[in-house]
């Protein structure tokens, strides 16, 4: 399904004052695009080659809202939007991985700079997505900041704008979700292996 | 977890955090009184190692 700009814009405000079906709408439109340029640059895989999520969320977003001329606000609802949808596709794609065992043989998926401070590049990312869950149970807010700067590269600014909070809540929340992670990751490997 | 409990371990984490680390493990040690549980907790979240190392260099 395709949507033209100013109508997802129009979504984004909806959704921004509160209406919840709008999400639902935008879900799928999104989660369709960021898929196909998911799959077509895992199509072109070389060895060299790393899959950035950031990157493909911008990628997404010119194709879908840029020629709408959004505001910084409602860039940060579609970033905010992307940023769920791709936590979705990586994961996935990890599982899959996993399935086949295949490793190290398959492309790499680049971590985040906000992820690298968090986890070790070889962290699993299943492990990443069980322990954000973890989060969520007991803190909802505090995993959507991580989901908004791991998956969905926003920055404190605009992750603050999506959840209306404060830019000194967001990182405060941000502060002690990284920390809560890496210990649940560390400790997650101590157990694990 | 417990609400409280969740609410009372960011609370000391961010105090914590504006203290000086080299009196971070103490501030912790003082602020958990007799609730190993909570010290372990803060000490992991913060990154505090070394307490024993703490106690060489005090001897030595």
């Amino acid at each position: 399904m395709e949507l033209p700009a100013h109508q997802i814009t129009e979504l984004l405000h909806a959704w921004s004052d509160g209406d919840q079906s709008a999400l639902d709408v935008l879900m799928p439109v999104v989660y369709e695009n960021l898929h196909r340029l998911a799959q077509s640059y895992m199509a072109q895989e070389r060895p060299d080659h790393t899959l950035q999520a950031t990157a493909l969320v911008h990628e997404a977003y010119l194709r879908l809202l840029d020629s709408a001329r959004p505001s910084w606000q409602d860039r940060a609802h579609f970033f905010a939007v992307c940023a769920r949808t791709m936590r979705h596709i990586l994961v996935d794609w990890a599982r899959a991985r996993q399935a086949e065992k295949r490793g190290n043989e398959a492309m790499p998926i680049q971590l985040e700079e906000a992820m690298a401070e968090v986890a070790d590049p070889g962290t699993d990312l299943v492990a990443v997505d069980d322990a954000l869950t973890a989060l969520a149970a007991v803190d909802p807010r505090k995993s959507r900041v991580v989901e908004m700067r791991f998956f969905g590269g926003l920055n404190m600014k605009e992750t603050a704008e999506v959840l209306k909070v404060s830019e000194e809540t967001a990182l405060r929340d941000w502060k002690f979700a990284k920390s809560w992670l890496r210990r649940e990751l560390t400790r997650e490997a101590a157990h694990g292996a | 977890m417990e609400p409280e409990h969740w609410q009372t371990v960011q609370q000391l984490y961010h105090s914590a955090l504006q203290i000086d680390s080299s009196r971070r493990a103490a501030f912790v040690q003082e602020a958990c009184a007799r609730n190993v549980a909570l010290k372990e907790e803060l000490t992991a979240l913060l990154g505090i190692h070394g307490q024993s190392g703490q106690h060489v260099l005090a001897r030595g």
